[in-house]
């Protein structure tokens, strides 16, 4: 599943914008490889991330990963149903399973990501 | 992941069919999932999985001479040992650290079968195979053994329609056999889940074809993964994390299985430890787990190192299994994973019990 109007950096984490405010999430691919998810520890609303920052923790049964920002920004709001249903991740990974929503400082930081098909080719390696 | 070198049972080709994710395991390459940890985790609490658990050792024991040998090896009460019968316990070292522990059946007057942890059947073997005299016939047949673990509240009346026997006379840590299309088929009502269940053994030219045959049935598999979560709700030791060589049976309550009037090797280094750390229950008020080795603290105090721990599917939060010492008496601890702290708090185990009336 690689969606299409979506970027995606090398870390498995998507990014979808609606005009200035983005949606970030991590891929199918990342949700595969964790397993079920049992903890997301959300940002905090407000925060401010660089991008490549480390700004969320998921953890599954066997294993834990940092997420990573693809872009900068302040954090605008966050999904607070992964707090007691955080399979939602690996239910729904590109939909309802978001993370986060953020106002994006800079879109040219936009750029270096990936688009899907380059994405596919990601993964494949 | 160097899959070369990995062993692989007879059920390795049913676990790519059944699209399970393999993990190195013990030196063998097994299934930790097949559709997810959770929901094998809770289809074996709420209905029945089988597991693949080829992997583990098994040993003959037989002939004048076995029970004595047996008797002076483990800590299990092998003089009074019905057949028909199995018993848990352990494998000591002179100063009582754990080797391993394992099941002894005696499957008949003079004969045992004894089931050893993957990781530790050279070792097992060759520490028995020293203590034991000559004339005792000894055997390894881990090789050409199957073993497939059926358990969950449906599981007995899968295996009376599986092998059409009535499972009704069969009690906890009893065993019996049978004939199955041609093979022979042993089975005792243990596990390793804290669910009623079976462990079946078979020769391994039979294993694939029962494992075939439940799987047509519209059984699920589960994988190690759900193996682990199931153990540890269950408070079920495992080797390498609640026991080590460093580590007595005086450090936990399963000294009890290790408390009988005959001898044993480690028998007086063990009457004479007063343990430093006892093996205690910890129940997280959050989702975040901690795990193997993360230090504990009391205050500023070290107080110990958690054995197992991770989010326990059956419950909603995480556990752990620790060793603490004897001497802290507080019951809210901190655990350090690394990255943060944790708050926990002391509790009994089995931190999960299935309802009564279809517990093992």
């Amino acid at each position: 599943m690689i969606p299409e109007k979506i970027l995606y950096t090398k870390d498995h984490e998507w990014i979808r914008m609606d005009g200035d405010t983005a949606y970030i999430g991590i891929t199918d691919f990342a949700q595969e490889q964790l397993g079920d998810i049992t903890y997301v520890e959300l940002p905090e609303k407000g925060r401010e991330v660089k991008k490549d920052e480390d700004f969320c923790a998921i953890e599954s049964v066997k294993a834990a990963s940092d997420v990573y920002a693809p872009a900068g920004g302040i954090i605008q709001s966050v999904n607070s149903r992964l707090d007691e249903d955080p399979g939602l991740i690996n239910r729904d990974p590109f939909g309802e399973g978001w993370i986060c929503t953020m106002k994006i400082k800079d879109q040219n930081e936009l750029s270096s990501l990936m688009k899907s098909d380059q994405y596919k080719e990601h993964i494949k390696e | 992941m160097n899959s070369e070198n990995l062993l692989k049972t007879p059920l390795y080709e049913q676990h790519i069919k059944s699209n399970a994710k393999m993990i190195e395991f013990g030196g063998w390459l097994m299934p930790v999932q097949y559709e997810g940890i959770i929901k094998e985790h809770m289809e074996t609490r709420n209905n029945v999985s089988i597991f693949d658990t080829c992997h583990m050792g098994e040993f003959i024991c037989k002939g004048d001479g076995a029970e004595e040998a047996l008797s002076h090896i483990l800590t299990a009460d092998i003089k009074t040992l019905k057949k028909g019968r199995c018993r848990y316990g352990f494998i000591l070292n002179e100063n009582a650290g754990i080797i391993d522990d394992c099941i002894t059946y005696r499957t008949g007057q003079d004969a045992f079968m004894i089931i050893v942890n993957a990781s530790k059947i050279q070792t097992d073997y060759n520490r028995i195979k020293a203590n034991i005299n000559s004339s005792v016939e000894f055997i390894d047949v881990s090789k050409d053994t199957g073993k497939i673990d059926i358990q969950g509240p449906a599981s007995q009346e899968l295996i009376e329609k599986l092998f059409a026997i009535d499972l009704r006379g069969l009690s906890y840590f009893e065993s019996t056999s049978l004939k199955w299309k041609d093979f022979n088929i042993a089975l005792s009502r243990t596990g390793y889940t804290g669910e009623k269940g079976y462990e079946v053994y078979c020769n391994n030219n039979a294993v694939a074809a029962l494992w075939n045959e439940l799987i047509d049935m519209g059984i699920k598999p589960a994988g190690l993964g759900a193996r682990d979560t199931l153990r540890l709700e269950a408070g079920l030791p495992l080797y390498g994390h609640e026991f080590t060589e460093n580590i007595t049976p005086a450090d936990s309550a399963f000294k009890k299985f290790a408390s009988k009037k005959t001898g044993f090797i480690g028998k007086d280094a063990l009457s004479q430890i007063n343990p430093d750390y006892i093996l205690t229950g910890l129940k997280l008020d959050t989702r975040q787990s901690a795990r193997h080795l993360n230090k504990i603290y009391s205050g500023s105090r070290e107080a110990g190192w958690v054995t197992s721990g991770s989010f326990a599917p059956s419950l909603g939060y995480s556990i752990c299994l620790a060793y603490i010492k004897k001497d802290i008496k507080a019951e809210k601890l901190e655990i350090d994973t690394g990255k943060k702290r944790l708050y926990a708090q002391v509790c009994d185990f089995p931190f999960y019990r299935a309802p009564k009336n279809i517990r093992c």
